[in-house]
């Protein structure tokens, strides 16, 4: 199948191994992507316009429709959001002052997906064939954090308190999907420049968390939240005086590993808690 | 349930200017605290979700203004999904939000940078039409003051490829440029 691809700022620079992967495993599966062609930032919820946030989204959508391709992928939580709710908007109480901002009354027709949708409604069985290198029980916890889920009324998702998408994916490829409390709780994500310490704070309890069920790693799907539980993890463990280590995956990451892809080709190596002492037991 | 345009016989106008600039009917909350209890950051408000709605409620602008609620909200939408009534606080919070940016009411102290980053952002959107991820993050730490904070993650995250050296330009900048001061105009009308 064929799709738009819009991969947002965050996969072209600090989440590049979140766009390797998604490729990666989209070419196996047989997921034709196209970028779209000179797409806009979605402002991550910081723009300090409303109205000019919804109006680049819509634009981004028409943008995508250039290509010809009925429906489109997007892989970062937040941009998956930011155009939801834009679309939201334009449904709803905000449709004319769009318009007007525009200066063009055509409907954007083109669909948005976030991957784990498009994969759990269309790709279950077929993932299941592909999987060469099962994952022998690799105790793992699936984290949504905030806009995957929320607000359910924009996204549309009936399970936001305790989604499974991403739990049924990790099973099929061999992992031990492990119940926890954190699931859907936020990382403090936008304050990673602004509030760090905040950041540290929520961030440290979903980590504390996880390591109490006892995982190997926390599978995510949002570069947000990677950056903040990756990257601001060796300031936890300063600050909490605990010994943390927990690798943070992408999914795709993590399908790709199931693929038979090497760790290296997944971008494995690019993380600053470094997952490939925990994943030695999968390399054949 | 109560019609979602009806307006309680309290109605102070502080409620329909918050209708007016976020579209959500605050007299609608009859003060359950579901949003509070669920709110990450609620520990560090003075006044957490439930009460600022109050305040709106009642027609408390000032209290509400100057609250340091509406810059500890991370927009996480918890209260939001979880409202009985549906009412979307966490829009509500961000169209103050920017009410109070737009019209500078604000000290750095209070908002800790926020009305900063968004201008960056900005600004960075309608030179490059996408975020400049280390540039971004120099301008940030240059005009707070803390340029040697995150440095050690900075060069981490550098050695490991995870900051390109150069942005990545957008062509046809001017649609966007255009399209952000139409949106401003619309807004402040």
């Amino acid at each position: 199948m064929k799709f738009a691809y819009y991969p947002g700022c965050a996969l072209h620079s600090y989440a590049k191994d979140y766009d390797i992967s998604f490729r990666l495993v989209c070419s196996r599966l047989g997921i034709e992507l196209t970028e779209v062609p000179n797409w806009v930032c979605c402002g991550a919820m910081h723009f300090p316009s409303d109205l000019f946030t919804y109006a680049v989204q819509i634009e981004n959508l028409f943008r995508a429709e250039q290509i010809g391709i009925n429906q489109m992928l997007i892989p970062c939580a937040v941009c998956y959001y930011s155009i939801k709710n834009a679309l939201h908007e334009y449904k709803g109480n905000s449709k004319n002052d769009i318009i007007r901002v525009l200066e063009n009354e055509k409907e954007p027709e083109i669909g948005v997906s976030h991957p784990l949708e498009i994969l759990n409604e269309k790709y279950l069985s077929s993932i299941g064939e592909k999987v060469t290198n099962p994952l022998k029980g690799l105790k793992l916890v699936s984290y949504y954090g905030c806009l995957l889920t929320r607000p359910p009324q924009v996204l549309g998702v009936k399970e936001y308190e305790y989604p499974t998408a991403m739990d049924n994916l990790l099973k099929i490829c061999g992992a031990n999907c492990l119940d926890w409390s954190y699931k859907v709780d936020c990382c403090g994500a936008g304050f990673s420049m602004n509030k760090k310490d905040v950041v540290i704070d929520l961030s440290y309890r979903i980590i504390k968390d996880a390591k109490e069920v006892g995982v190997e790693a926390i599978v995510v799907a949002c570069p947000m939240c990677h950056l903040n539980l990756d990257g601001r993890q060796a300031e936890m463990e300063k600050k909490f005086h605990e010994k943390l280590q927990i690798p943070i995956l992408y999914f795709t990451q993590v399908l790709g590993l199931a693929f038979g892809f090497t760790p290296k080709q997944l971008g494995l190596n690019r993380h600053l808690v470094s997952p490939l002492l925990t994943l030695q037991k999968l390399i054949v | 349930m109560k019609d979602r345009d009806e307006f309680s016989e309290i109605d102070t106008g502080l409620g329909k200017e918050v209708k007016r600039i976020s579209r959500e009917n605050v007299y609608l909350c009859y003060q359950c605290k579901i949003c509070s209890s669920g709110c990450p950051t609620s520990y560090l408000m003075d006044f957490p979700p439930h009460r600022l709605v109050r305040a709106m409620q009642l027609g408390e602008s000032d209290l509400m203004l100057n609250s340091n609620s509406l810059w500890y909200c991370a927009q996480c939408h918890t209260c939001t999904a979880r409202c009985p009534f549906d009412i979307d606080i966490a829009k509500v919070i961000r169209a103050l939000r920017l009410r109070v940016i737009r019209k500078r009411k604000f000290t750095d102290e209070k908002t800790i940078y926020h009305p900063l980053l968004g201008n960056l952002f900005l600004s960075q959107v309608i030179r490059f039409g996408r975020i400049f991820d280390l540039g971004l993050v120099i301008q940030f730490k240059l005009k707070t003051f803390q340029l040697f904070s995150d440095l050690i993650l900075g060069a981490k995250m550098l050695w490991k490829g995870k900051l390109p050296l150069s942005p990545t330009k957008v062509k046809d900048l001017d649609k966007i440029k255009k399209l952000y001061k139409k949106a401003v105009e619309i807004e402040e009308n």
